[in-house]
């Protein structure tokens, strides 16, 4: 059997030579952004495991329903949604044989390894939510401080454990009996879950396949590619819209022309070195579109001040059920207590629960209001005045927020590489007035009881001086 | 409801941007990321950062958005150079911020410029051989055996075939033991 290198969303199909990886059946799904997903038979096998159906009952976007009432679709939709990214991605990038001559010369990838890189790709996009607590991102407070270095070394001095490194050990501990048990992956490409999970967790010893970990995680990752779009359809909003077929086919593999920086003064250093994944000189504005999606999501949507309410009610809510919080990801018991909470089992304790203040505040949609906030990216005098806001106000705050805290930021990130038609690279923010403009979001919230907004209203009016203050 | 809440801004990282900025001369943003990763994981100094792992070595994502919060309060400057990267300088405000993390800074002072003294005066490729041979031998010591150097360099070889040679990677291993930095 000839095995086919399909590049999704067109109608052409590449023959490669059999490497045993073909599979025997491909299966549609309909998804709602990018029309029909494509799948193997042994993905299928993998997308029906209990902890990726689990999935199913872990939404995007938590609560925020309450102010879009579309927003109420899952991570298993989004899931596949990057998966398909990845591999279209993937699929443009090495059709273009200067790409693929990069890959060759400099990550010494042979046309099997680049076959085996697609398909360990293509799964670690497919399950690297898969350690999601209950309501995604809201769980991660839940999170215990990793005291110890994770199977890569991650740095997590004073860090809590995030969703990607409950993601890792879920995939090594729980998905091996599917991928290293999978013939065709076992014995033909040797792909094991250890592979999947180390592209996600970083793993040192994945060597050159950590090039496409930029793919997964990056400033310009098919993660957030997808959400965005998702995000924004479900939400009902055009905030997150970007050209992205622009943008797939303009990815790039780019060289490594890294920059000397010391007290000898900058040069640049030799270039060929390494590479990153970046985008071509026509394909800048679409990668602009998608910062700009980003930060307009941000704003709009991700730190809005209702749903930013709610994510705190719900977090009281988990802290109250989970004292001590999740147990760390350092074993399958662990991991097995872990993966029984989901939103089902919250919601029917929020649903039932008539003790919790913040429980009834979820079910009647009594939410802490916001009272003052500062510009989006204050300043030192600015953050004095919220002080003495804060100060003046005293036990009437109920919830103070900021965008440092929330687990969506919108922060400066490391530069999008963009290679000049000329053969050299520039970051965007060089050559993109827009991007170089924005600066990283810190805004800071301070909430009250809804009975108490008057009063509360009255001291900020006091202390600002002004007449109008922000409000709801 | 009685206790206060609030927020709690992380002067201590600005204070190290700032610190960092006011004691090391012509640096840029790799630089800056190495040496607060050594600050953490050789110094034991946690500013909750979490250094993820790429080709390009230890990266942390927050320090870059703290960097550029740094330069909204004034703690640094950071330029672009025409076709030259980036150059962090010390802000207008840099003694004011550090006045804001004095603690932390008086606390850990040693512990800074001890990183400083090691890596301040290298380049930034340097930096990235450095922090990615800590961070393979990290990982190999994490699982509690000794660990031998032909692990650690291969391992930082196959992640950049073409830029650090095996005698770099050995020489950068030599380099972290004579300054303590690993002491195995």
């Amino acid at each position: 059997m000839v095995y086919c290198k399909r590049v999704f969303g067109e109608e052409r199909l590449e023959p490669w030579e059999d490497t045993g990886l073909n599979p025997d059946k491909y299966y549609e799904i309909r998804d709602p952004i990018h029309g029909f997903i494509t799948i193997t038979d042994w993905e299928r096998d993998i997308i029906n495991h209990e902890y990726f159906q689990r999935l199913r009952r872990i939404r995007q976007l938590a609560f925020t329903d309450m102010v879009y009432p579309g927003a109420a679709h899952t991570r298993f939709e989004h899931s596949l949604g990057v998966m398909h990214l990845a591999g279209k991605a993937f699929d443009l990038i090495t059709r273009n044989q200067k790409y693929v001559n990069r890959l060759k010369n400099v990550l010494h990838y042979n046309d099997l390894g680049i076959e085996r890189a697609r398909w360990i790709v293509r799964l670690a996009a497919l399950l690297h939510d898969v350690g999601h607590g209950p309501f995604s991102h809201a769980a991660e407070s839940l999170m215990p401080i990793a005291a110890q270095k994770s199977k890569a070394g991650t740095s997590d001095a004073q860090a809590r454990y995030s969703h990607e490194q409950y993601s890792a050990a879920v995939i090594r501990i729980f998905f091996s009996d599917v991928i290293d048990g999978n013939r065709s992956l076992k014995t033909n490409a040797e792909i094991t879950s250890d592979d999947v999970a180390g592209i996600l967790d970083g793993d040192p010893q994945m060597g050159s396949h950590l090039f496409w970990r930029d793919l997964l995680t990056s400033q310009m990752d098919v993660d957030r590619m997808d959400y965005l779009l998702r995000d924004s359809y479900h939400c009902g909003v055009q905030y997150g819209r970007f050209d992205i077929d622009r943008l797939l086919h303009t990815l790039a593999v780019v060289e490594d022309t890294e920059l000397e920086e010391g007290t000898a003064g900058v040069a640049r250093s030799k270039s060929g070195l390494g590479l990153r994944l970046g985008v071509e000189e026509g394909g800048w504005h679409a990668a602009e579109e998608l910062i700009l999606a980003r930060y307009a999501m941000f704003t709009q949507v991700y730190f809005h001040k209702t749903r930013r309410a709610y994510d705190y009610h719900l977090e009281q809510v988990l802290g109250t059920l989970l004292p001590y919080g999740f147990p760390p990801p350092d074993s399958r018991r662990n991991l097995s207590k872990f993966l029984k909470w989901d939103d089902w089992r919250v919601a029917g304790i929020v649903a039932g629960n008539k003790h919790s203040d913040d429980a009834r505040r979820i079910r009647e949609r009594n939410h802490y209001r916001r009272i003052y906030e500062t510009v989006e990216t204050p300043k030192q005098e600015d953050i004095e005045v919220f002080n003495r806001i804060s100060d003046k106000l005293g036990s009437l705050v109920r919830m103070a927020d900021s965008a440092a805290k929330s687990w969506y930021k919108f922060k400066k990130e490391e530069e999008i590489v963009v290679e000049m038609e000329d053969g050299s690279n520039k970051p965007l923010s060089d050559i993109c007035p827009v991007v170089k403009g924005l600066r990283s979001i810190d805004q800071q919230r301070l909430y009250v009881d809804n009975a108490d907004k008057e009063e509360a209203l009255g001291i900020v009016a006091k202390v600002t001086e002004r007449k109008e203050t922000h409000v709801d | 409801m009685s206790t206060k809440i609030e927020i709690r801004i992380p002067w201590e990282r600005y204070g190290a941007i700032a610190y960092i900025a006011d004691n090391v001369e012509m640096f840029g943003k790799t630089a800056l990321q190495k040496m607060v990763y050594f600050l953490q994981e050789w110094k034991g100094v946690s500013l909750g950062y979490r250094f993820e792992f790429y080709t390009y070595g230890p990266f942390s994502a927050a320090l870059m958005g703290d960097l550029d919060y740094a330069d909204v309060l004034g703690a640094v400057k950071v330029q672009y150079i025409v076709n030259g990267g980036y150059s962090i300088s010390p802000g207008p405000q840099n003694e004011d911020v550090r006045k804001h993390a004095q603690d932390f800074l008086d606390k850990h002072k040693a512990e800074i410029d001890a990183v400083i003294n090691v890596f301040g005066r290298r380049s930034a490729t340097s930096l990235e051989l450095f922090a990615t041979t800590h961070y393979a031998y990290s990982y190999f010591a994490a699982r509690g055996k000794p660990v031998a150097d032909s692990d650690v360099i291969d391992t930082v070889h196959a992640l950049k075939p073409g830029k650090f040679s095996r005698n770099e990677i050995t020489e950068a291993l030599e380099y972290l033991r004579t300054n303590q930095v690993i002491t195995a």
